[in-house]
């Protein structure tokens, strides 16, 4: 039953990465590699109000994830957009994003030094019991915050205007801007919105397991791992791939040891990679 | 001073193979792969393991380290060469992650976060390189071997091969070219110069450790085939210099060294963002690395 748990929490924490991610790319359409930034940037965002400010736990979460929702409109409006107006090919917006994760993650350690930060929150570290399995009440939280993204994001991209005028600029930009949908702003809104998700991710992960500068590139393989296998397509879905992603890992660990969850991720990774139509070249123009 | 010039002068040779082999993978035939700082660290691990831990000799190691990059490319190179250009470089960055996970995880072998120190001097049919001006001469002389030997593939009719594949992959195919073979092999080629390349900078550092072979590295190796120019003699030259003498001078501020590390990447960062903005072409580059 602990393992259980164990797959539920991690696959939690992929899914919200892995949602952040999805929904980024089915809208832009090109890989933000940024998005372990941002991951990072909710994480010490939190970290600083929480430690340096001494605010309560819940007030440097809200900080985190805007602080990571910022920094992605931010890179949006002021790195993609620029770039696409200008021509760039989504080749070269990958390449862009791999600059700003550089750029990101060194200035957070200039700015808090390289070491591995931990926070001690008393509250989120009480252990419950839970069919015989035993988690942290931040745990708990990480799984049911998890679930609720989910839910509530099958029901916005379903029904509510705003989550419509998504799914049409993800099937055609230019299509959806004839329509009169504001193009712009649904990217703009995208970025805000995963980027959140993935401030959530990363404030949650170092709340559980300590603060690095380097802290989103396995989260981000996870995550993009997770979005691959439920279809990078499948926005709500990708949460499910996080789950998925999670399960494995954990018969993976128990099989063999901790050592190889990394590599099992990648298997599972280049597998999908292979079955999945929409990623196999048609080598092309 | 004639020291310090000789360590630039030797970094400069071993950028030189790994963003020369870059480009022939990138620049020429269109593959960006976010993992060829994965190759060089199995080159430098190998010969830190043979070479440093087991006491096999120089030729030795980098024998190893080259036949396990090219296993490992060639089995990565035959799952991945369908994926199209955004997807390769996804499973190469899952590949570069995994390598420094497993380089600092399999503690039994590769001695984890701790790294392998104590990497001797190469030596050569008993004579042992054992001053920066030899070590210095060692590299050059495998930058130029690297060079030619990269340059003598672009000129040849297989490289007009790998730029079609880059235009147009389908082309390729209805021409007769058997285009699998041709990337699977370009991956493996370009995998054992970077590998020589981390042999030799295991023999210099004497020393290595999972930090030096991230995912950092290898945006590095792309900042400086971009800021070069791809597909072209010099480019990858130019910025393999550039980049690693011009920022020797952020030296000169006063802040402290770990700082300036962080500071240097930043300004990689930044330099990469701008390139692609501004010049995608590099300085001198005869195409624009992902177009």
């Amino acid at each position: 039953m602990q393992w259980l748990a164990n797959a539920l929490i991690a696959g939690s924490v992929h899914g919200l990465v892995a949602i952040g991610f999805s929904l980024i790319y089915t809208t832009v359409r090109f890989f933000h590699f940024a998005h372990a930034a941002t991951f990072t940037v909710g994480a010490y965002g939190a970290y600083i109000v929480a430690s340096a400010l001494g605010s309560p736990i819940s007030v440097a979460v809200v900080c985190g994830v805007a602080a990571a929702g910022l920094v992605g409109g931010l890179m949006e409006l002021g790195i993609y957009e620029p770039l696409r107006r200008a021509g760039t090919s989504n080749l070269g917006l990958l390449l862009a994003s791999l600059g700003l994760l550089i750029v990101a993650q060194n200035t957070i350690a200039l700015a808090f030094g390289s070491e591995t930060k931990v926070l001690q929150v008393p509250s989120a570290s009480r252990v419950v019991e839970l069919l015989t399995a035993r988690l942290t009440l931040l745990q708990v939280t990480i799984v049911a915050v998890g679930f609720l993204l989910f839910v509530g994001l099958r029901f916005f991209v379903g029904t509510v205007p705003a989550g419509r005028q998504l799914r049409a600029v993800a099937d055609s930009a230019e299509l959806a801007q004839v329509v009169g949908v504001d193009v712009r702003r649904v990217y703009s809104l995208v970025f805000v919105i995963g980027s959140s998700l993935a401030g959530l991710a990363g404030l949650l992960i170092g709340l559980d397991t300590g603060f690095r500068p380097e802290m989103g590139f396995g989260p981000l393989l996870y995550g993009v791992t997770a979005a691959v296998v439920a279809g990078v397509d499948n926005v709500p879905g990708a949460y499910l791939g996080g789950l998925f992603l999670g399960v494995v890992q954990q018969i993976g660990v128990v099989a063999t040891s901790a050592r190889w969850q990394d590599t099992i991720t990648f298997v599972v990774l280049i597998i999908f990679l292979a079955v999945r139509r929409r990623a196999v070249a048609r080598f092309a123009t | 001073m004639v020291e310090y010039l000789l360590n630039l002068l030797i970094m400069t040779s071993l950028y030189a193979i790994l963003v020369v082999s870059f480009d022939l993978v990138a620049g020429q035939t269109g593959m960006l792969s976010l993992a060829h700082a994965a190759f060089y660290g199995i080159g430098a691990y190998g010969s830190a393991i043979v070479a440093g831990h087991l006491g096999g000799s120089f030729v030795t190691g980098v024998v190893a380290g080259a036949g396990c990059a090219a296993s490992v490319a060639a089995a990565l190179g035959w799952c991945s060469i369908q994926l199209r250009d955004d997807y390769f470089a996804i499973g190469s960055f899952g590949f570069q992650v995994i390598f420094i996970s497993l380089a600092t995880n399999l503690t039994p072998i590769t001695r984890g976060p701790f790294g392998i120190a104590g990497i001797p001097s190469p030596s050569l049919a008993g004579w042992v390189l054992d001053s920066k001006g030899e070590m210095a001469a060692l590299c050059v002389l495998v930058a130029g071997a690297a060079y030619w030997l990269v340059r003598a593939v672009s000129t040849s009719p297989l490289g007009r091969v790998l730029r079609a594949l880059r235009e147009d992959g389908v082309l390729v195919e209805v021409l007769g070219k058997d285009s699998r073979r041709v990337r699977v092999v370009v991956i493996v080629f370009t995998a054992c110069l970077s590998s020589v390349a981390g042999s030799l900078y295991a023999h210099f550092v004497s020393f290595v450790d999972p930090s030096s072979f991230g995912l950092t590295e290898s945006i590095l190796i792309v900042t400086m085939l971009i800021l070069g120019g791809a597909d072209s003699p010099l480019g990858p030259l130019v910025g393999a210099f550039s980049l690693v003498t011009l920022p020797e001078f952020l030296r000169l501020l006063p802040i402290p060294s770990a700082a300036v590390a962080s500071l240097r990447q930043v300004l990689y960062g930044v330099l990469l963002v701008a390139m692609v903005a501004a010049r995608p072409q590099g300085l001198v580059g005869r195409t624009t690395l992902g177009r």
